[in-house]
Order: structure tokens, then sequence, then C-alpha cells
């Protein structure tokens, strides 16, 4: 790994990642102080909806009402937004760290310089890890934040919104692993970028087949959604490893494919 | 010390069934400035990225100071600095950050950067995208120049420059040759070649067809000249080395190979009013010397 390419692609990347914490952040904090205003008007907002389970929301066996109302709201009104940005992001990030200096030309003048290329995407894919944390920090900062201030008649277990979190991480490096690989394999900016975002909306689209139509659940679990579990684990307060596991095997493999690629491709002008 | 910087053999690149690079044997010079000529297409372009391990070879090998270019490339590289040909530039940066990030990449000193930033006149505080197509060129001579290695490889460095910049650029390729440095050229201006190179290869179609000195290229040179003389030209113009003679009220138009010295003292006898000389295409001028078998 390189400091210098840690250092340039955290430098060319902030002011993007800075956009992506601050909105995050403002999503985290709005949906947590509308939270007092859903809660007061629950009961008559879920008998015109016809269910406990408000706007299609996850619900936890075994936790109180108090807790399902919440785990309800938060999910279909945030964890499921983030689900989204967060896989624009990861496709954004991941499909351009070595994309964007393909399109630019620097990429020629970093390679020609005595690192390896191993080393040289061991670094991005460190500056990508760093960023993603910060992205992710943003949510838990402000989902902290809006709990306290909103939400203190909630039992919320910070160490469980943790959990949450952490799932988010894996999930996001999961999509930019696969955004990572084909940009190995293409190295065209917009091909690449186009093909990633292809791919993760026919994804999107096999989850919502998936849960709508009868005998194709299957497709659920062939899509990277399917593995997006947060308030599971929020509500139970234990770490989902098979999902983890999943998602976690998709990013170390795409990255491990990655690096095989990267060593031996040529750099066409 | 070695004998060769940059020496290749066999080297050979293929892209499917296009033959980019056939068999180059080559040898550069430790301390010497050799011009690597050629058309568009010749395949220049794929030897500098050969050396720097961005691609590689189909087959045959080559070494940068002793040091093979794929087995060993981080350890080549080393000693090597690259000026691509095209732009490679963060836009969004300041001119100080961009030559800070590459600088800390590779080491480079800073006391160079600034020697050479004051000598091309670049403004380290203007934002890249705010320069003009010269003033970012020099921004890549400078990223490239500021690091202090024995080797540097540069690919159509003089783009978009002006010619006093173009000549300042000159003499700083010329001092590195006077420290003992070794460039290698890549161009398709002869006579930036002529003006700046020890030797010179010529690369057609991806074949070395000739390693000169300058001296024979000047010699090989064609440059088309017109002469307009006080009332009528002379029917007949018996001057050594022209050829293709076009005569036509007062202006005579015609190719010369080689020095113009002895047409100028020939159009001496006459009273001659303007002369304008214009040299021909890369294609027109060696190719066609080089096929019709006075060079290979």
């Amino acid at each position: 790994m390189n400091q210098s390419v840690i250092r340039l692609t955290m430098r060319t990347r902030r002011l993007a990642t800075f956009w992506f914490q601050l909105g995050i952040l403002g999503l985290a904090l709005l949906i947590m102080g509308l939270w007092p205003l859903f809660a007061e008007n629950w009961d008559a907002l879920s008998q015109a909806m016809g269910g406990s389970e408000l706007f299609g929301g996850s619900t936890v066996e075994g936790a109180s009402p108090q807790q399902n109302t919440f785990y309800s709201y938060f999910s279909s009104q945030y964890t499921s937004t983030l689900m989204l940005v967060l896989a624009y992001f990861g496709v954004w990030f991941g499909a351009g760290l070595i994309t964007r200096d393909f399109g630019s030309g620097t990429l020629d003048v970093l390679l020609s310089a005595p690192i390896s290329r191993t080393r040289f995407l061991l670094a991005r894919i460190a500056a990508l890890l760093i960023l993603t944390i910060l992205v992710i920090g943003a949510s838990l900062v402000g989902i902290l934040i809006g709990a306290a201030i909103w939400a203190r008649e909630v039992d919320l277990s910070a160490f469980a919104l943790l959990l949450v979190h952490v799932q988010m991480l894996i999930f996001t490096l999961a999509i930019a692993g696969g955004g990572l690989l084909l940009a190995t394999l293409i190295l065209q900016p917009g091909r690449t970028y186009g093909l990633a975002a292809g791919i993760i909306v026919l994804m999107f689209v096999m989850l919502i087949v998936a849960d709508i139509a009868s005998g194709v659940e299957w497709l659920e679990k062939i899509s990277l959604f399917g593995y997006w579990n947060p308030v599971d684990q929020l509500g139970s307060g234990d770490f989902i490893w098979r999902d983890a596991l999943v998602l976690g095997g998709v990013a170390l493999v795409t990255a491990v494919a990655s690096l095989a690629i990267f060593r031996r491709r040529d750099i066409v002008a | 010390m070695r004998d060769t910087a940059i020496q290749t053999w066999g080297l050979t690149k293929h892209y499917g069934d296009v033959e980019a690079l056939s068999d180059l044997d080559l040898e550069v010079r430790p301390g010497e400035i050799f011009g690597f000529l050629g058309p568009n297409g010749a395949g220049k372009t794929t030897t500098i990225r050969l050396l720097f391990g961005l691609m590689r070879p189909t087959r045959g090998r080559a070494e940068v100071l002793g040091r093979d270019v794929h087995g060993d490339g981080t350890v080549a590289r080393e000693s090597m600095s690259f000026l691509p040909s095209d732009s490679s530039l963060y836009t969004f940066m300041k001119v100080g950050q961009y030559l800070d990030t590459f600088g800390s990449l590779t080491n480079a000193p800073r006391k160079r950067r600034e020697e050479l930033t004051e000598r091309l006149e670049l403004d380290t505080s203007r934002k890249i995208g705010d320069l003009s197509m010269g003033n970012r060129q020099k921004v890549v001579i400078v990223r490239a120049l500021q690091e202090d290695v024995p080797v540097y490889i540069v690919d159509e460095p003089t783009r978009g420059l002006d010619p006093l910049v173009q000549q300042e650029f000159g003499k700083i390729i010329s001092e590195l040759r006077d420290e003992g440095r070794t460039v290698l050229l890549s161009t398709h201006v002869l006579s930036e070649a002529e003006a700046l190179c020890d030797r010179v290869g010529i690369l057609r179609l991806g074949r070395l067809v000739q390693v000169d000195t300058v001296a024979d290229l000047s010699a090989a040179r064609v440059r088309r000249m017109t002469v307009t003389f006080d009332g009528d030209a002379p029917a007949e113009l018996s001057i050594p080395s022209i050829s293709d003679i076009h005569i036509e009220d007062g202006t005579a138009r015609f190719e010369v190979s080689g020095s113009i010295d002895p047409v100028i003292k020939a159009l001496a006898q006459y009273n001659v009013v303007d002369l304008e000389t214009d040299e021909v295409s890369f294609e027109e001028s060696f190719l066609q010397h080089y096929e019709s078998g006075n060079g290979a």
C-alpha cells in the first residue's frame, strides 16, 4: 500500500464525499426529527393504511409495540432510502476507482511511478474503505443525535445501531467491489458506470419481483439487496452473520479478482 | 558506466491481429538525447508504454539501466520519468497542488520544481482547469522533469507550446543531457529532433527502419521552396539537389534534399524578391527517402 496514493485518492474524492456525508446526515436528522409527529398519529395512520406494518416497513418478533412502530417507521422511511443512496455511492466510487484516472490520462502517470500495481490498487481500496466509513459514519452520528433528541422513549441500543451501520458498510463495499471489478475489466469510464448502474438496477428489480410475485423468491438471493436487513439487527441486537458473510464474501472476492486482473492487464491509450 | 541506458530485444506488441510494434531492437546510450521519430501510428507510443510496463509485450524484452521493465518493473521505474503525449491532469487542482501530489509519489526535490516553474513562467497558484492549452502542457512538463532520475522518456512534449517556451524546453532537455542523463524524445516534428537530438531512430509501421546521427537526418531532410523573382523566372534552374520543379510566371517551386546552402548560392545570381521554405511532412520526406533505399 502507498500512503501518497491513499492521500491522493481521498483528496480527489473529498468534495463529493463531503456532500454525500452532509446529505446522509441531513436525511438521518430529518427522519428522526419527524418521528414524534408520526408516533403521535400512528394509530390513525395505521388504521388508514389497514395494518401495523405501515408503509411496508419491517417489524421484529418479540419487540414491544412501541419498538415495532419505530422499526417500521425507520425501515420504511430511512433504511430503504439509504440502501439506494449507498448503492449509488458504491457504484460511483467503486467503478470510478481507476476509470476516472484512465479517462483523464492520469492513470498512465500514476502507474509510471515506482509503485507496483498491486500496491497501487490496494491503496485505492484502502481509500475507498476510509471514505465509505466516513459516509456511513455520518448516518450513525445523525441517527444517534436524532434518537437522543426525538426518540428518547424508544429503547434503542447504540450497539445495535452500530451493527446496523456495519452491515450498511459491508453492503456498500460489496457494491463498490462489483463496480471495481467491472472497472478493471473495461477501464473506459462511461461503459463501466453504465454497466455497473444497469446491474444494480436489475438487482433492485429482482428484489421487487421476488417480493411481489410468487414462485420467484429465489431472485432475492441472487440480488445484493436481498441481504440488506438492517432493522432485523436493530431489533435483535445481534449481528446477522449469514447476510454479512454473503456481502463480505462478495466484497472480498471482487476485490481479489480486481487485483488479479489489474496486475496483468494492458493499459491501452 | 553502462553502455546502454535503454535496450530492447525483439520487442513486439500485437493488438489482436494488428502488429503495433515488430521486433524492435533499440539501444539508447547513457547521456544522449535519442529522437524517436515516426508518423502517427508508427509505434512510438506503444514502445514507450511497453517501457513503463503499462502494457505487456507479445514477445521480446526491454531493460532500462539493466533492469527488466517487466520482470523488475517497479525498480526499473525508479530510474525513469514519463511525460505522456495525452493530457494527464487533474483540472480541479491548483498547479502547485498537482505538482506536490505527484512529486510526493516519487520524492521529487522541491528545489528542482521551483527552478522549472520559474524558467517556464508557470504560475503555481492558478487552477489547472483555468489554464490555456500551452500552460497545461507546461504543468505536464514540470511534473515529469521535476523528478531527479537518470532517464526521461518524453512523448510529443512541445505540443501546444509557443516558440519561446519550446526554446526554453529545448535548453532544459539539453542541460539534462549535459548532466549525463538520458532522454528518449518521441516526436514527429523533424526540426525538433534536428535541434535537440544526438541520434534518431525512425519508426514506421511498427518497425525501426533506421538509426541515424542528426547530421544524417539533416542530409535526408526535404524542404519545399518557393522563390519569387523580379520579373520572369529563369526558364531552367540548374541547381543540384533540387527536384519536382514547377516554374510559372515569376515564381519557381521545387523540393530541396539536404542542405539549402547550394540553393541559396545558386539563387544569388538572380534578382530574388521573396523566398519561402516549408518543411514537408514526415511521411513525404523520410518515408520516401528510406523507401527509395537511400537510407535503409
